[in-house]
């Protein structure tokens, strides 16, 4: 069962025309008060979350694209993800990906006092751009990233909604000022580490 | 009264209560719909989280013309919840309750979430137990 849910507070406007070229089979959210980001505590996408049959995290907070890219020499994803995906949904417990559970949960991220008040200011942010306040979820959004600045989700999606311009020249910045910061964490046993088990 | 908008669990209420920058004091009738909570004997709960109210504890309850009110900014600040509030709007957005959230990060166990699908159908995650699930976040931004 695969779900996606587009993190975008711009709704079925924003997000509806990609589910639509991408002739989706799967289930398709519109998420745009960022709760899965929320309840598993992801700050960017695209994230992924495996969960098995008894409802457990198997492997979570990953880039996951199904291709490699590279934008303006920044380079991300890879093209074997879709094939560890399989290898678990065909094998279960017994996939290599699959890791134990205080592996899984030492993976989790932990939220701080902050990051958890940036979580509100970022939810209040959301309310006013949708009763029509843009300066006001501004003035949320940015409070937000003071106060969670590793989240690429609140800033990239309060830029959006300065045009496409704007946005890719900010994501550029931002990403060049961040040299030591990871994009996305690494996938363990693909990325870093071997089989942990 | 005044009207407060509550930010909580993806949910958007609108309340008559009065407040000041801190405190928001509501009808305890409206605490379920605002985040679950009830009043009981022991205390203000939520499943297994109880914040005791003893003595009638004048931060927690209090009178406004023979009606009871319950200030529930002071109970999210005893769960250690966060709270942003916009004083002008009366608008407060309460955060992840820390002892909810946590559960999580004990045991792996993915929290349950209902959202609409773009048919507008409620999907549950929990209804997909039994099978494997991957849940991909990804924006159009």
């Amino acid at each position: 069962m695969i779900i996606a849910a587009a993190q975008d507070t711009g709704g079925e406007a924003a997000a509806g025309t990609w589910y639509d070229q991408a002739k989706a089979t799967y289930i398709t959210l519109v998420d745009d008060n960022h709760t899965v980001s929320s309840l598993f505590n992801l700050v960017n996408v695209p994230s992924a979350v495996w969960i098995d049959e008894r409802g457990r995290v198997v492997r979570v907070d990953e880039g996951t694209y199904a291709a490699k890219h590279s934008i303006n020499g920044f380079e991300f994803g890879r093209e074997d993800y879709a094939g560890i995906v399989r290898d678990w949904v065909q094998r279960g417990a017994d996939s290599v990906y699959v890791r134990d559970e205080s592996a899984r949960t030492k993976h989790l991220r932990r939220v701080s006092a902050d990051e958890a008040l940036a979580e509100a200011a970022f939810k209040l942010g959301v309310y006013c751009f949708k009763t029509g306040n843009r300066a006001k979820a501004d003035q949320y959004w940015a409070q937000a990233q003071r106060l969670n600045p590793d989240s690429w989700n609140y800033h990239r999606q309060n830029w959006t909604f300065d045009g496409d311009q704007v946005a890719g020249a900010n994501w550029a910045a931002r990403v060049q000022s961040r040299p030591d910061k990871a994009y996305y964490q690494p996938i363990v046993g693909l990325d870093v580490g071997s089989r942990s088990r | 009264m005044d009207k407060a908008i509550v930010l909580y669990n993806d949910h958007v209420s609108s309340v008559s209560g009065f407040a000041d920058a801190t405190n928001l004091w509501v009808d305890p009738k409206d605490l379920p719909s605002l985040n679950g909570f009830t009043l009981k004997p022991e205390g203000a709960c939520l499943d297994d989280i109880c914040i005791p109210i003893r003595d009638n504890d004048p931060t927690l309850l209090t009178q406004q013309a023979g009606s009871p009110r319950f200030n529930v900014a002071e109970l999210a600040r005893r769960l250690g919840q966060p709270i942003v509030v916009d004083t002008a709007e009366n608008l407060w957005s309460f955060g992840a309750i820390p002892a909810v959230r946590s559960r999580l990060l004990d045991d792996a166990i993915a929290p349950d979430f209902t959202l609409p699908d773009r048919q507008g159908h409620q999907v549950t995650l929990s209804k997909y137990r039994d099978n494997k699930v991957v849940i991909m976040t990804w924006a159009s931004w």
